[in-house]
Order: C-alpha cells, then sequence, then structure tokens
C-alpha cells in the first residue's frame, strides 16, 4: 500500500518535472532555432536520464571542432590575402597604361563575344562565386539580345560547376587549377593563348575587382581582338596622339592586343584570387563567431538538462523516503 | 598559329640547354630572336610565334641568364600549370593537363 502510493506520488512529482521540463525545453528551444532541434524531442519526453546529454555532448564537441578548422582557415586566408594583395597591386601598374592609352571600352559594336568568368578552384569563400556567374549569365544575355554570338570559356572549377547548369551549351573550354602552383605571367600568357584560338571580336573578362579586405567589385573588363583594335583606332581612337617607330601599325597593334589581353588576365585572375582569400576570410571569421554562438547555446541546454535530471533524482529519493516513513 | 602543351614544353626546354639539339623550327626561332628589332615584319611572326610566345622565350632567356641565388628565385616565375578542358554540345571531352614547372622539367629530364 505505501508503496504503491510512493510511486504515485513520484510519478506526479515526475510528471509536474516533466511538465516543467517541456516548458524549459521549449523556451530553450526556441532560444535555439534549429541547433538543437533533433535532440529536444528526446529530453522533453520523460525528462530524466537518457542518451540526449550524451548526443548533446558529442555535437557540442563537433561543433567546437568546426570552429577550431574554421578559425585556422581564417588564419590561413588572411596570411595568403596578404601575399595575394601586393601581388594584386603590382599587376596593376602594367594594366593602367593599357586603359589609359587604348582605353576601356565596353560598349564596341562587334559580331563575336568571348565571355571569361574568373572564378575559384575551391568554395567556402561567400558568395564570389556566384556573382561572377550572374554577372556572366547577364553579359551573355545582353549580347545574345542584340544579335551577338557568345561563346564562354570558364576559368575555374566553381564557376565550370554552376555555369554548366543551365549555360553549358555555350561553354567551350574549362580552365582549372590554375592557382594550383602559382599564377605567373607565364602561365596567364599560356592561357591566353588557348584564349586566342577561339574566332573572337572582344574578350570580356568577368572578375571580382578587390577594393578592401571586406569588399570586392565585380567587374568586366573588355579586350578587343587585334582586328577590332585597328578598326576602333582608325575609327578615332587615342593611339593616334601618340608617335611611334618600329613595325608598322597593323603589326604593332597586333602586338599590343595579344599583350593587353595576357596583362588583362593576369590581372583579373590575381584580383580575383586576393578577393577570393579576403571573401574566405571573413566567410571563416562569421562561421567561426557562429560556431562559437551555437556552442554556448548547447552548453546552457547541456547544463540544463543535466541539472534537472538531478534534481529529478532527488525527488524521487526524497519523495520515496517519505513515503516510506509515512 | 599556336603551339600544344607538349610542343611549347619541348621547346622550352631545347632554349634551356642553350641552343644543344635545337630542331629546325627552333633554330629558325633563335634566329629571329636575334635580328628582329631590325626586321620590318619580325621574323619570329613569320616562323608562326605569337608576341606573347617572343615575350615569354625573352623573359626565359633573361632569367636563366642570372646568377645564383636570383636564378633559382626566378625561376619560380616560370611555372607554368593548368588544367583545360575543351566542350563540345555542352559535354566536356578530354581534360590536358599542361605542366611546366620547374619539377616537372626535371622528372623529364631524369626518364
Amino acid at each position: 500500500m505505501a508503496l504503491r502510493r510512493g510511486s504515485s506520488l513520484s510519478g506526479l512529482a515526475k510528471r509536474g518535472l516533466g511538465q516543467l521540463h517541456s516548458e524549459l525545453s521549449s523556451t530553450v528551444c526556441a532560444a535555439q532555432a534549429e541547433a538543437t532541434a533533433p535532440l529536444n524531442g528526446s529530453f522533453s519526453l520523460g525528462g530524466v536520464r537518457h542518451a540526449s546529454q550524451l548526443a548533446v555532448k558529442q555535437r557540442m564537441r563537433s561543433v567546437q571542432n568546426i570552429a577550431k578548422i574554421t578559425s585556422a582557415m581564417k588564419m590561413v586566408a588572411a596570411s595568403k590575402m596578404r601575399v595575394a594583395q601586393t601581388q594584386t597591386e603590382k599587376s596593376r601598374g602594367m594594366l593602367t597604361p593599357f586603359l589609359t592609352m587604348l582605353g576601356d571600352l565596353p560598349a564596341v559594336e562587334v559580331e563575336h563575344n568571348l565571355v571569361v568568368p574568373v572564378s575559384t578552384d575551391k568554395g567556402l569563400c561567400g558568395g564570389i562565386n556566384s556573382t561572377v556567374s550572374k554577372y556572366a549569365r547577364g553579359t551573355l544575355a545582353t549580347f545574345e539580345g542584340e544579335g551577338q554570338q557568345n561563346e564562354l570559356i570558364v576559368m575555374g572549377e566553381k564557376g565550370r560547376a554552376q555555369l554548366a547548369r543551365d549555360r553549358s551549351s555555350f561553354i567551350k573550354e574549362t580552365i582549372a587549377d590554375t592557382q594550383k602552383v602559382r599564377i605567373t605571367f607565364s602561365q596567364v600568357s599560356a592561357i591566353a593563348e588557348e584564349l586566342m584560338k577561339t574566332e573572337y571580336d572582344v574578350v570580356r573578362i568577368i572578375f571580382n575587382k578587390f577594393q578592401s579586405a571586406i569588399s570586392f567589385k565585380p567587374t568586366i573588363a573588355t579586350v578587343l581582338s587585334p582586328d577590332a583594335l585597328e578598326k576602333e583606332v582608325e575609327a578615332g581612337g587615342k593611339l593616334d596622339q601618340y608617335e611611334t617607330e618600329g613595325p608598322d601599325r597593323a603589326e604593332m597593334l597586333q602586338d599590343l592586343a595579344e599583350f593587353q589581353l595576357a596583362v588583362t588576365l593576369n590581372n583579373a585572375m590575381l584580383e580575383n584570387n586576393c578577393s577570393e582569400q579576403a571573401s574566405r576570410m571573413s566567410a571563416m571569421e562569421s562561421s567561426t563567431k557562429n560556431a562559437k554562438e551555437m556552442l554556448e547555446k548547447l552548453t546552457l541546454s547541456y547544463n540544463r538538462t543535466r541539472q534537472a535530471a538531478i534534481t529529478t533524482e532527488l525527488t524521487e529519493i526524497i519523495s520515496g523516503a517519505a513515503a516510506l516513513e509515512g | 598559329m599556336l603551339l600544344s602543351g607538349s610542343r611549347l614544353r619541348h621547346q622550352k626546354h631545347g632554349i634551356r640547354q642553350e641552343g644543344k639539339g635545337l630542331t629546325h623550327q627552333e633554330q629558325q626561332w633563335s634566329l629571329g630572336r636575334m635580328s628582329s628589332s631590325a626586321a620590318a615584319s619580325s621574323y619570329w611572326r613569320v616562323a608562326g610565334m605569337s608576341y606573347l610566345k617572343y615575350a615569354n622565350l625573352c623573359a626565359d632567356m633573361v632569367r636563366s641568364s642570372l646568377k645564383e641565388p636570383n636564378r633559382s628565385k626566378a625561376k619560380l616565375r616560370e611555372a607554368v600549370y593548368y588544367r583545360a578542358s575543351t566542350w563540345k554540345d555542352g559535354k566536356p571531352e578530354k581534360q590536358v593537363i599542361t605542366d611546366l614547372t620547374v619539377t616537372a622539367a626535371e622528372e623529364k629530364v631524369k626518364k
């Protein structure tokens, strides 16, 4: 009799605590959003000792490890960015004379476009690749609308994956692993020669221009083919203001056009590389922050559950003892 | 006219050996390199080289004429490595890896 009463009492106590738990868990749950969503179900059931604590602990450990990895990645990206930044700034020195001498002609009337989106090979670097793909799609759509021919040569694995989904018919060639060793001018020249195998009037290179560690501007650089450049100069370009010597002008323009392509591509790849590192740095910083926040919430819920389990056990013992006495 | 990766490698390799065992075409190129400043239409272009190839060859020559330790430092800037694949009808075709790094060249010599 006494035992039965005892058990019913403890049952009551359990139920009461169970309610308390479910209230507690619902408030904690709201705060944690989805962080512990799969785990909450288990501890709101009875509110006493069970495996959920272990699951939370495992989760805490994995979140902690992720935070460590992301913060390490941030450090790596930061140091890589510093190197890339000096390289990028140096490469601008080769590009600027071309812009002052030949100008940038994005609105030039041509028949055949070669669109070259420069993307990264590795992920986890924020939205810079989606920006490039978006601009590439926009460029294709614009010139398609004007009745011009378009072709794509995609640089980088990520851009390839994104553009192959819906623009695969435009893709003529993909180039990847350019950063595996390092970006050198010799390498860029070899790639520029790959580009020159295509019949084109104008190359449009799309990349993220590095401005600061937190700002990258999607940019489209326009490079004319030797023939198109000659037409443009004859139509009244700035080049006639310069006095030139050496080989005849057509040949010089061909040299210039080739060199301009390599220089612009070199700059685009370096700028994009720099933006990639900077973007990765801020992406990893925020993911480290998120992981730490999540860890805090998990720790809180873990401690609460543990404390609640202890309280339940104590209540059970006390009520059991009280039942025996009565 | 452009050269494939393997031809380019061969050509670079040949130049590195200071003119030893050059093919006929390469001899033509080295002739062109010497006298291009005087010619009205450059010999290297007549021989089928692009400006970029010519400029990079000149740069390679300057690099290999440097003294150590600057030379090996500059050699690092000669590295070319990329993977290209051509696409047809929305599908990628065979991949071509162009590897002209210093280690790759050394391995080739060992073989």
